[in-house]
């Protein structure tokens, strides 16, 4: 018996390997969504140019999403295809996005769609 | 029939690399095809509030509206959320139950601090007359804010099985898979949230 728990000291050494230890990721990652949080809230309040702030909040979210993904999400320990699983249908997604909203833009300015006709 | 081929299927050993995920459990991999199919109901939600605000010269800018400061506390506590949820999976891989159940519990508490702070948000912009029927900016507000509370709920719920089941010993088998899959999905309602708070509180 004791020779036996000495060998497993641990219920989690019952499977294949033993857990990686990630935890340095997790707080290091911590400090990083916080930051770029108070960042965001901090641009927010500042008067510069709209489209700018527009911009560097997109990028700071989709920043911190991906650290959430990829760390949190423990997608950059996976293989490569799990990564593809989650990762394929937002550049499609997002350009499905970016088409509508064009459409939007155009129809508060007034452009004509060339394919309508009155 | 004979009951060897069932037999021999129990004994397959845990956790099984498959070619093409490794060592990926099918309920990982199942939980990411949801998240993903999910996601794209958040983005279908936030391409209308994206669409219909580009073709309103009138729409409000969400900080002279809604509370920022508010909002940015309950951002951080969901972010302290997903840091306590982490900690409990790795607990939970290192076998330490007990440790595990307390991180689990922790981030609950998190969730549900996190849907007292939108009860209050509403109370308060409902008083202002910022109701559901009163624009485009509210409904699309609501809509999208109480379907990612509506998650929230599911998580907490989620994670309160999860830290019941670890209590009596389950869930810590095949690198504590069950707990990293409940985590998946509370990470997303985090991450989530990350987008909704930039698109629809912040972005002027």
């Amino acid at each position: 018996m004791s020779e036996h728990a000495s060998s497993v000291p641990h219920a989690a050494d019952a499977g294949v390997q033993r857990a990686p230890d990630h935890r340095r990721d997790y707080f290091r990652i911590f400090w990083v969504l916080l930051v770029l949080t108070i960042v965001e809230v901090a641009v927010s309040y500042t008067k510069i140019d709209k489209r700018i702030i527009s911009t560097v909040m997109i990028a700071l979210a989709l920043s911190k999403a991906s650290f959430v993904g990829l760390y949190y999400m423990h997608l950059k320990y996976e293989k490569r295809s799990l990564m593809w699983l989650a990762f394929l249908p937002l550049p499609l997604a997002g350009s499905y996005a970016v088409f509508l909203l064009l459409d939007a833009f155009n129809l508060l300015r007034g452009v004509p769609v060339p394919w309508v006709h009155h | 029939m004979s009951s060897r081929p069932e037999a021999s299927y129990a004994a397959a050993p845990t956790p099984l690399t498959t070619p093409t995920f490794g060592q990926a459990t099918t309920g990982k991999v199942g939980m990411w095809i949801f998240l993903v199919t999910d996601a794209m109901t958040f983005g279908g939600l936030l391409l209308a509030y994206g669409i219909l605000r580009a073709g309103n010269k009138q729409w409000p800018t969400p900080t002279t509206v809604l509370g920022i400061p508010f909002t940015a506390v309950m951002t951080f506590v969901l972010i302290v959320s997903s840091l306590t949820m982490v900690l409990a999976l790795d607990s939970a891989k290192h076998g330490n139950a007990k440790q595990a159940v307390r991180w689990l519990l922790a981030t609950a508490s998190g969730g549900i601090l996190f849907l007292c702070g939108q009860v209050y948000e509403y109370r308060h912009l409902i008083r202002e007359g910022f109701t559901l029927p009163s624009g485009n900016f509210p409904a699309t507000f609501y809509v999208i804010t109480s379907f990612h509370g509506a998650h929230v709920f599911t998580g907490v719920c989620y994670l309160l099985i999860t830290a019941f089941g670890v209590s009596r010993g389950k869930h810590l088998e095949n690198g504590a898979n069950f707990v990293e899959i409940t985590g998946l999905f509370w990470h997303f309602v985090d991450l989530i949230w990350i987008l909704v708070f930039t698109l629809v509180y912040l972005i002027p």
